[in-house]
């Protein structure tokens, strides 16, 4: 075994403590970062992976009557970055020719064929895809269909439009037909199949018995039948959803695919994009806790350093020693952290604990199937971590082996000679962690969404504190040390030697003392800020409760019965204001809902201007919610398009904008309109008359309680019996439902709270084998074990005093900022509530967890051996 | 023969805040191989510095030093390193054995920094350890060992390398009278056995009694005429010359 294994093997096993929570430090920063990534990615696998066999685009888009030309206009839209032609019927199809044997109905899929493997639609389990511009009628099949009719490659099948019927359309609340799609003898054509579809995207459609043309030869076989063109719509990803539904402006209906576009709503992308900077936080914290130790070690290894070079060691040999040990950490911390990243991003999934939610049961069996690893984003955040952590491993022993060999062999005081090497290392890790890691960071995870300019500043003040951070112990630590030292003092009264000892230790070391103190005031300033901010969410559900829900009463469920008879009951008491129904509904293009007019006029809008009963009824007008108004860039007079069942698109007026009416908490949906009844039964041909899932609306003054009571007694339903729920209740859930949202936050701020932890410890432990003479010393003297932790807990409790205090006032001074950005990107009225309660508990977290720093300190220095310690000199 | 140490006009002066302080002022001697040569003097007289110039870990100011033939003044700090390695072993007053290595592993570290494999030479280390009354002590730590043994490690570590020249800085200061003993008869023995070249800092008399030669450094100085000679010095003879110069 050569020197440097020699020598780096011994030195890592004979400290384990200061082995294991160096690798801690990175071990944890690493996962925390992978874990969140991970969890990021399989997140939206695993919710995008529909059970749906009907696949769509992620937006498929229909022209309303004013567009010309469809394909055109529509790839001018900013922010659609592809556009391509389709349309989805039913087709019969046999082998051979024309005059070939039994039909099988299929699914059938036109398409451009030029972009059918750019778009992704589908997948091939054999032969080949379309030749664009091949004069060859071609056919890709599905795998069922292929089996059952025992189609091969090169096989001729014929196609032929369905006998069908026509779709309906509902005009003035009648379905009617449309006369010229009856009775139209279907043609047919022969098609080579040239590919089997695999059983992913179209393939899965119908469950296999599907087959996809090329748009011409579709459109050539169903003309002069009735066939809806649509237009697939690939988004550009920098380009928010919201602004593209705005971009597409009245001219055209879309319509989402959910489930393809998990992540992207505006609150999911907030939320997400937070993930992502506490990612880096604990990250940059990981690193700078490594960082802070090494600094801190260098005063330990110079002795070691001019022995060895007296002993004939070069410079290269010692840094070759350095270079092996700090690679051993960084790698093994870069393993134990990629691992247990992934361990942790499993264990949250499994525990319904997502990046766009939590409580969210995505299926055990689910999970283990889909489970993937994002090396692409998660291989190069490990390797920067990695390298990063090596660079500042290797630079301190790089220095300290060019440290003054004679001064150290002479035993001289070496913090003197240190501090030149400590505040270049210091510059070089502020370098490292404000500027190279987040641009590395960042370059390889962008941010979700478009709105880059807020959240640049809000990335930029992050950068700004963490940087702050990292200065704190270059430029001030005697700053931070004489604030300690100050603190410490009264302690001196009342435990003489523990309060000076604590206060000669923090005097001496006033680098690792505003290292400490600057970890804990970054997670605490994190903690407060964040906390602060769902202060402020929980504050905006108070505001949108009180004018949605907090005085209603939902009933839900109810065997359906006549309207006008159930709010006849149920206005017989007075402190009923009005009924809402939720049976006429429909989504086009969002959640519209029909209510009765004449039922909103004692409250909302309606009760300020009775003239919007008028207008709902007799314009058209249509009541926006706040949220799908502020998303959807509508004002009052602006025109909402919605498509009927027959394709036709109609508009709706924008009356009033309010979150008064129309809110139902199943599905929990704020982003809605409301028109009247008469709309829905004229247009779509719902039944308005019967109704079994609706909300009463009470006076205010009206507790729960009395609400709940009058509701069971006008309709006679007894206790416990039906499913009604109060505002009130819905009111506590949506509140809770922001803590339980926010669990991911917590358990990366509690994660970057043991970093910050685990900055103190290593501080406090370094400086415990730096003092092992002294303490030596004090033991032989008579010092007690009891002593000895004392001066550690005044130390700790110090630190954590001094760090959670900075960290708190930082913290409130962000709330506004961090709430600003959110309320841009989030499109929520956010109110500044500031920090409540979790002031003073951040304060108090701060201190706890510099007190648990300190006992392994404590345990090491008293099982340290004060006669060895005193022999050795330490 | 030639010298194996030759110094001549050797000057050392410290720069500090406080201003310049001369430690060795035109300091001159030759060693030959072999010798066993005890330089005295009070403390702070520069005899450490002495030492550390020899090996090359600090510069002097003015004068020159050759050692094994070559001025320690133009070599380049790599060339001073490889120069140390070959030539010298080291012996320390506070032994300054690595914490975390075993006896064996300290004694070791020599041959693995000239890039041999100790694993290989075992045997002969052992064998060392041996001789110097280590047996059995070999997978001990220092802070498992007393003092004299530790000191005793440290001249095994000093002599496991092969070099000529040992340089010992006080390598009495830190052990009993008995264990001080001890260390100064093996001294003696491994120049008398190994022909190996001693020069030995101290300020004890009775250590300087194993010397061939005693140089006595006064006010940055060597005085030569007052000088002692062996063999068979006694303390008394040490006590005298020191009495005569007031040290």
């Amino acid at each position: 075994m050569g020197l440097a294994a020699i020598l780096a093997r011994r030195s890592l096993f004979q400290r384990p403590g200061r082995t294991l929570f160096s690798i801690l430090g990175i071990a944890v920063g690493i996962a925390t970062v992978v874990g969140i990534f991970t969890l990021d990615h399989n997140t939206l696998i695993v919710r995008t992976h529909s059970d749906d066999p009907d696949w769509r685009a992620e937006i498929e888009v229909s022209p309303s009557a004013s567009v010309k030309s469809p394909r055109e206009e529509l790839a001018k839209v900013p922010g659609v970055v592809d556009v391509s032609t389709a349309f989805q019927s039913q087709a019969s199809v046999w082998m051979g020719g024309a005059e070939g044997g039994q039909p099988s109905s299929v699914f059938l899929v036109s398409m451009e064929a030029a972009r059918a493997k750019e778009l992704g639609r589908y997948i091939l389990a054999q032969g080949r895809d379309f030749e664009p511009h091949s004069a060859r009628r071609e056919v890709l099949v599905g795998e069922n269909l292929a089996r059952d009719l025992g189609l091969k490659l090169g096989d001729q099948i014929s196609v032929s439009p369905p006998v069908r019927q026509p779709a309906p359309d509902c005009v003035g609340g009648q379905w009617i037909t449309r006369e010229h799609e009856l009775e139209r003898p279907p043609s047919s054509a022969a098609f080579e199949v040239v590919g089997v579809l695999g059983r992913e995207g179209i393939g899965r459609k119908a469950r296999g018995d599907v087959i996809v043309l090329d748009i011409d030869a579709g459109t050539a076989l169903f003309e002069g039948a009735h066939i809806e063109k649509r237009y697939w719509v690939r988004k550009d990803p920098k380009i928010n959803l919201e602004t593209l539904q705005a971009n597409l402006g009245e001219a055209w209906s879309y319509d989402l695919k959910k489930s393809v576009i998990i992540g992207q709503a505006a609150d999911e992308r907030a939320f997400r994009n937070g993930v992502r900077f506490a990612g880096l936080l604990a990250l940059v914290l990981g690193l700078y806790v490594i960082f802070h130790t090494l600094s801190m070690s260098i005063v330990e290894r110079v002795k070691e350093v001019g022995v060895l070079h007296a002993l004939g060691c070069s410079r290269a040999q010692i840094g070759r020693v350095f270079f092996l040990e700090a690679f051993v950490i960084a790698g093994a911390g870069g393993l134990a952290g990629l691992l247990g990243g992934l361990l942790l991003a499993y264990s949250m999934l499994h525990l319904g604990i997502t990046t766009v939610g939590i409580g969210i049961d995505m299926g055990r069996s689910k999970i283990r199937e889909l489970f993937d690893v994002p090396w692409t984003v998660v291989g190069p955040l490990v390797a920067a971590g990695v390298v990063i952590a090596l660079i500042g491993s290797i630079y301190p022993l790089a220095k300290a082996s060019n440290t003054d060999s004679v001064s150290a062999l002479r035993g001289e005081d070496s913090r003197g000679r240190s501090q030149g090497t400590l505040r270049s290392f210091q510059w070089l890790a502020a370098l490292l962690l404000a500027l190279v890691m987040p641009a590395i960071y960042f370059g390889v995870v962008p941010v979700i969404g478009e709105e880059q300019s807020e959240l640049l500043g809000v990335i930029l003040l992050g950068l700004g504190v963490i940087a702050l951070f990292v200065a704190v112990p270059l430029v001030a630590p005697a700053v931070i040390s004489f604030v300690c030292v100050r603190l410490a003092k009264p302690f001196e009264r009342r435990w003489p030697l523990a309060g000076q000892l604590a206060a000669r230790t923090m005097q001496r070391g006033p680098t690792r003392i505003a290292g400490g103190v600057a970890g804990i005031a970054l997670v605490t300033a994190g903690f407060v800020g964040l906390h602060g901010m769902t202060r402020s969410l929980e504050s905006e559900i108070d505001v949108w409760s009180a004018e949605a829900f907090r005085d209603k009463v939902y009933v839900r469920n109810m065997t359906r019965a006549n309207f006008d008879e159930l709010a006849r009951k149920l206005h017989e008491f007075p402190e009923v204001l009005g009924v809402e129904p939720n049976e006429a509904r429909t989504y086009s293009p969002f959640l519209v809902i029909g209510v009765r007019e004449q039922e909103l006029a004692a409250y909302g809008p309606c009760a300020d201007d009775p003239r919007l009963m008028a207008a709902l009824r007799d314009g058209k007008g249509m009541i926006l919610s706040r949220r799908v108004a502020k998303h959807r860039n509508y004002a009052l007079g602006d025109l909402v398009h919605m498509q009927t069942p027959g394709g036709r698109v109609e508009g709706f007026p924008v009356v009033a904008i309010s979150d008064a009416y129309g809110y139902f908490p199943h599905p929990d949906e704020r982003m809605y309109g409301v028109v009247s009844e008469r709309w829905m039964r004229e247009l779509y041909c719902i039944d308005t008359a019967q109704v079994g899932t609706f909300a009463v609306r009470f006076r205010p003054d009206i507790d729960e309680v009395q609400a709940e009571g009058i509701v069971r007694t006008a309709l006679g339903i007894g206790p416990g019996e039906g499913s009604i729920e109060t505002g009130a209740y819905l009111y506590w859930w949506h509140s809770t439902d922001i803590g339980r949202d926010f669990v991911l936050f917590d358990i990366i701020i509690a994660l970057t709270m043991a970093l910050a932890g685990l900055g103190v410890l290593n501080g406090q432990l370094l400086s415990a084998l730096e003092r092992s003479k002294e303490l030596g010393v004090l033991k032989a003297l008579g010092m007690s074990r009891g002593q000895v932790a004392g001066h550690v807990v005044l130390e700790s409790l110090v630190t954590g005093v001094v760090g959670g205090a900075i960290g708190a006032l930082l913290g409130t001074a962000v709330i506004p900022v961090i709430v600003q950005a959110l309320q841009t990107i989030s499109g929520l009225p956010l109110p500044d509530v500031g920090p409540g309660w979790y002031l003073p508990a951040g304060l108090l977290g701060a201190i706890v967890v510099a007190l648990l720093a300190g006992l392994y300190p404590i345990w090491r220095m008293n099982r340290n051996d004060a006669i060895a310690a005193v022999r050795l000199g330490g | 023969m030639n010298p194996i140490i030759r110094v001549r006009d050797l000057y050392k002066i410290f720069d500090s805040s406080a201003g310049t302080t001369p430690v060795l002022k035109g300091v001159e001697f030759d060693i030959d191989p072999g010798e066993f040569v005890c330089i005295m003097g009070p403390s702070g007289s520069g005899k450490s510095t002495v030492l550390h110039i020899l090996s090359g870990l600090d510069a002097v100011t003015g004068g020159s030093v050759l050692l094994a033939g070559r001025n320690l003044k133009d070599l380049s700090e790599a060339e001073r390193t490889l120069l140390r390695r070959t030539q010298i072993g080291y012996v320390f007053q506070f032994f300054n054995l690595m914490p975390n290595l075993t006896v064996l592993e300290n004694v070791g570290l020599p041959l693995a920094i000239q890039g041999q494999h100790p694993a290989a030479r075992e045997k002969e280390l052992r064998a060392l350890l041996g001789r110097l009354g280590l047996g059995g002590r070999e997978h001990h730590f220092p802070h498992q060992l007393s003092g004299g043994e530790m000191q005793r490690t440290s001249i095994a570590r000093a002599l496991a390398g092969g070099q000529p020249l040992l340089l010992c800085d006080e390598p009495t200061g830190n052990l009993s009278q008995k264990a001080g003993l001890e260390v100064m008869q093996l001294l003696r023995r491994v120049c008398d056995e190994e022909r190996r070249t001693v020069l030995l800092v101290t300020h004890n008399p009775r250590d300087a009694t194993f010397a061939d030669r005693v140089l006595f450094l006064v006010d940055g100085a060597l005085d030569s005429q007052h000088a002692l000679h062996g063999p068979n010095l006694t303390v008394e003879q040490v006590h005298e010359r020191l009495a005569a110069l007031h040290i």
